[in-house]
């Protein structure tokens, strides 16, 4: 298979996966129950209630509905939040700008601080520097990200007042939940990188560039490390749902007025629509990220095999 | 996924449960286990103990409150031999709901690891035997798990369902099984270049036997090491939620539950926290060790 068909292929799977996860959120909210009983209360009659089904479009067959679903999608209509009673897309979008900036926040760290450790541990392999980074990676992967902020804000807030506990606003605010989210990507960066470094370090034309007398740094950053980055760069895709899920947690902890808390908060208020959007948008990030991801990758390496 | 040969009898040589091992009788290494092994497998082992002996272990009843003896500190801190780990805002003894809640953790963390990992091997021994169409339709429900992170997934099936013990376990158990099933399908489409499963075929032997007696012995030792990383993976992911308020509910409790509630007295009472939170370090860090020991130790492909 060449590269072109590899990415249709690919394009085509991925679009496929698109509309299954659209099939299971739309099977999802029509098991959730009847949402009449919600929009208006106990106190509605069942005239009301058939009145509202025939309005949401509820009292259809199943598969109409889901024609009726896509339709809406395509549109842009998401439904309506049941507490909040406006579009769903504009309360989503009101709560994504502090969530992508501390996930961006959170990547760049992770990638910062991993990338260094990597290249440090691997150029001194196996004397105590390596082994005290790895030590140290092991650490920042083993302990779960809620722990680490709760120690965190034990230590720096309570103790020794140098950080607020919570809240948003200015760039002592953002550095705990930064830490806290991105500290396990670091830990894994660090580790892919220092074993990518350690393969291309042993290269042959990584001794040729020794050898015809280029500068150690030179060798490392220019010849070394361009080459080790690729399995690190696969990494964003893998990462890109996860932390999602991370930042759920670290938002609730520091008070962070995020998506990741309005999706703890729909799910203690059985806000559907909400949630059930936010899966949406999240699923199709994390696919498109991936698509971009082995796209960039079929194309950087043509040694990448595409059949699976 | 490149097929290894060595890797496949030496793994399974080690485990010794593989046919491979009645054919060549070769001398069994000594096994070298460093101190620091010895240590996450001991604390594995204690936590297992107190987890199963749980009732008879916990000082008071952990539901048991006092609001004479609330926010009493540990040993050591000003508390006393009553209470070793302290109280919390109810007055209930700490240890005793430490233990309890190490018990529901490593519970719901077992069996979730337990039902993902059957119906992982089971779908991807299916994968791999049956090919074509079954395969790629498995395949693409793998793709569709991964396009939806775990955290997001479990909490959209308990808002929909409500929270429940009976629920949570499924949902948590089920966020690890493409991870079995990529890793036996992978080990399968190598294995199945063997000899061995050639001649098994020239012999007459049914695709279920094949799977079953041939190929599955041979996957053992990387899926053990697979065990090892999605029990941590679903006692974080357990706790996160519990930690959330969304997992498991009073007057149950787990670790992340513990460490949830004392979030909120941090000031002033820290140990409600800090005690589960160190607990669930504890395990987490000894099994992380513990299963990259054994990736090495299994999977010499692997070492760095």
């Amino acid at each position: 298979m060449n590269a072109g068909s590899y990415l249709w292929t690919r394009l085509f799977r991925s679009l496929l996966t698109l509309f299954a996860i659209l099939l299971v959120a739309f099977l999802a909210t029509r098991l959730s129950g009847d949402p009449t009983q919600w929009l208006l209360g106990d106190t509605a009659t069942p005239a009301q209630q058939d009145a509202m089904r025939s309005e949401l479009g509820i009292d259809k067959p199943i598969p109409e509905q889901f024609l009726r679903y896509l339709r809406q999608i395509v549109r842009g209509d998401f439904g309506t939040s049941y507490f909040e009673h406006r579009d769903v897309l504009v309360v989503l979008g009101e709560r994504l700008p502090p969530t992508l900036q501390l996930m961006a926040l959170a990547i760049a760290f992770g990638f910062a601080l991993g990338i260094t450790i990597g290249i440090v541990a691997a150029v001194n392999h196996d004397r105590w520097i390596d082994r005290a980074l790895m030590m140290i990676t092991f650490w920042m992967y083993a302990v779960p990200n809620f722990v680490l902020a709760i120690a965190m804000i034990l230590v720096f807030s309570l103790w020794l007042h140098w950080l607020p506990s919570s809240s948003y606003g200015t760039w002592a605010h953002a550095v705990m939940p930064t830490l806290a989210l991105g500290s396990s990507y670091a830990a894994l960066v660090a580790r892919i990188t220092r074993s990518s470094m350690l393969d291309t370090l042993g290269q042959d034309y990584v001794r040729t560039a020794t050898a015809k007398g280029l500068a150690r740094r030179v060798v490392i950053l220019k010849h070394c490390l361009r080459n080790a980055l690729l399995p690190v760069v696969t990494l964003v895709g893998l990462v890109a749902g996860s932390l999602v899920g991370g930042s759920v947690v670290i938002e609730t902890v520091f008070a962070w007025p995020g998506a990741g808390r309005l999706i703890v908060n729909a799910v203690l208020v059985q806000d559907y629509p909400v949630l059930q959007v936010a899966v949406l948008l999240v699923a199709t990030v994390v696919i498109i990220t991936n698509f971009l991801v082995d796209s960039a990758y079929a194309l950087i390496d043509p040694r990448v095999q595409y059949a699976r | 996924m490149p097929g290894s040969a060595v890797r496949d009898r030496r793994g399974s040589a080690t485990v010794g449960a593989a046919p491979a091992e009645r054919l060549e009788r070769r001398p069994r290494r000594r096994l070298k286990i460093p101190p620091v092994i010895w240590l996450s497998i001991g604390l594995l082992a204690v936590a297992l103990i107190v987890a199963l002996l749980a009732p008879l272990l916990e000082p008071y009843r952990p539901t048991a409150q006092s609001l004479r003896a609330r926010l009493v500190p540990p040993v050591g801190f000003g508390g006393t031999l009553a209470h070793v780990l302290g109280t919390d805002h109810l007055g209930r003894d700490i240890l005793a709901r430490l233990i309890e809640s190490l018990r529901m953790t490593l519970f719901i963390a077992a069996l979730g690891t337990l039902i993902g990992a059957l119906v992982g091997i089971a779908l991807g021994l299916l994968a791999g035997t049956a090919g074509g169409f079954v395969d790629s339709f498995i395949m693409f429900l793998v793709d569709i798990q991964l396009a939806i992170p775990f955290t997001l997934a479990a909490l959209t099936v308990i808002g929909i369902f409500g929270t429940s013990i009976a629920i949570l376990i499924p949902v948590i158990g089920l966020a690890g099984w493409s991870q079995y099933a990529r890793l036996t399908r992978g080990q399968v489409l190598s294995v199945r270049q063997m000899l061995y499963v050639e001649a098994v075929q020239a012999l007459g032997g049914s695709q279920r036997r094949l799977a079953l007696r041939h190929i599955l012995p041979n996957v053992t030792s990387p899926i053990i090491v697979l065990v090892t990383y999605t029990f941590s993976q679903i006692m974080l992911l357990e706790s996160s939620l519990s930690f959330l308020g969304l997992g498991v509910q009073p007057p149950q409790m787990s670790l992340g539950m513990m460490v949830g509630d004392g979030r909120n007295y941090l000031i002033g009472s820290w140990w409600i926290a800090v005690a589960p939170a160190a607990v669930l370090v504890a395990i987490t860090v000894a099994l992380a060790l513990f299963g990259d020991w054994l990736r090495d130790r299994l999977d010499p492909r692997l070492e760095r």
